[in-house]
């Protein structure tokens, strides 16, 4: 019999601990990208699940040009994706000198807080070149 | 035939006359990491984690034992590393990764007891250890590629022709929204081994220090101790 209720509590606990889900909350997100040169296609996938053509799965949104190579998006409060990426092409550039640079950052709208950056770097001349971030948001109240 | 039905007649007799212990207990894993990608190893690690157990022994010393962990792995690594990768191109890379994931698992393991004197006893065991990760959070994980188009050779690194800097900052537990059926599918097997030193306080009572090994993450060296709870021995 103590052996029986030994085995039960286990197994009881094992499956209450690991079945337990969290609440999803889905708090304002800022992206603002800024490049010295031009980017095509910059785009955001509200999935990083790979597609077609080596591109996420899903329907996009493009990033807001404002002009002087800057961008910005606004992922609205309430979201339930875990995951977000970012794609575009940085175009040839066959400069002899300098280098071209593509800064992406990604924060909490109201709080402030960094979800993630990527900077890139490209010696000029340089081919076409792909951006592709991924980035997930916490969605969840701990 | 024969051997078989005697085999079966002396386990039964053991399983009469065990003894039936339970325990729980706290533990620490020093963990080197192995890198898949250079096969070197990597910085230590550490986790924390909790047990609760049960244990036959039988009365040839014999042991059978069942053990529920839930383990906090809080994981960091550092690597540097350059390699030459498609079209001779020559890729370099930084990373610095801290996070945490937590695990519950469950220890199946088989061993014997050998008595030192009536209050010591050591024991040995080998089994499996089942994981199941139950979140995984990536508190900063940084990652610098530069890519370098002539190749590994004669590298000037203050140069690369194409530099990539990606950085996460407190990146979700994105395995809470998976039910308990995706977590169990992404469940893993590991071999593991201990060795216990038991001191009896009492009748019912011993404390242990336990020794261990696994390869989980990575070379995982287990330290435990706790308390160990004996039932009355069943001597009909």
């Amino acid at each position: 019999m103590k052996n029986k209720l030994v085995f039960i509590s286990i197994i009881t606990a094992l499956f209450t601990t690991s079945s337990c889900k969290k609440d999803l909350t889905g708090n304002a997100i800022t992206i603002e990208a800024n490049t010295n040169d031009t980017v095509t296609y910059f785009r955001i996938y509200k999935s990083c699940e790979p597609g077609p053509n080596f591109l996420p799965q899903g329907s996009f949104n493009n990033l807001n040009y404002l002009g002087n190579g800057n961008y910005n998006y606004e992922i609205e409060k309430g979201y339930e994706e875990t995951c977000f990426t970012i794609t575009g092409t940085i175009p040839e550039n066959n400069d002899s000198t300098g280098k071209t640079t593509v800064n992406i950052d990604v924060f909490y709208t109201e709080e402030g807080n960094v979800v993630g950056f990527q900077d890139i770097e490209l010696k000029r001349p340089h081919d076409e070149q792909y951006i592709r971030y991924e980035f997930r948001p916490d969605t969840y109240i701990e | 035939m024969r051997i078989l039905i005697l085999f079966i007649f002396s386990l039964i007799k053991s399983i009469c006359f065990g003894q039936l212990n339970v325990s729980s207990g706290y533990g620490h894993s020093f963990i080197k990491i192995i890198d898949n990608e250079n096969e070197n190893l990597i910085d230590w690690n550490h986790s924390n984690r909790w047990r609760v157990g049960t244990e036959y022994v039988f009365k040839n010393k014999l042991t059978f034992s069942l053990g529920l962990n839930k383990e906090v792995f809080n994981q960091h690594s550092k690597t540097q590393e350059s390699r030459t990768y498609s079209l001779e191109d020559c890729l370099h890379t930084e990373t610095y990764f801290r996070g945490k994931t937590k695990t519950i698992s469950l220890d199946l393991k088989f061993g014997y007891q050998w008595t030192i004197n009536e209050k010591s006893s050591i024991t040995s065991k080998i089994g499996v250890i089942s994981f199941i990760t139950t979140s995984h959070e990536i508190s900063n994980g940084y990652k610098r590629e530069e890519v370098f188009y002539n190749g590994c050779e004669n590298v000037d690194y203050s140069q690369p022709d194409l530099v990539t800097e990606t950085f996460h900052s407190n990146n979700p537990d994105y395995t809470t929204n998976q039910n308990f059926f995706d977590k169990i599918k992404n469940m893993y097997l590991a071999p593991i081994a201990s060795v216990d030193y038991r001191y009896s306080l009492n009748k019912n009572f011993k404390p242990y220090i336990s020794f261990g090994y696994t390869l989980v993450v990575g070379h995982n060296i287990r330290l435990g101790l706790g308390i160990i709870y004996t039932f009355k021995k069943n001597e009909k």
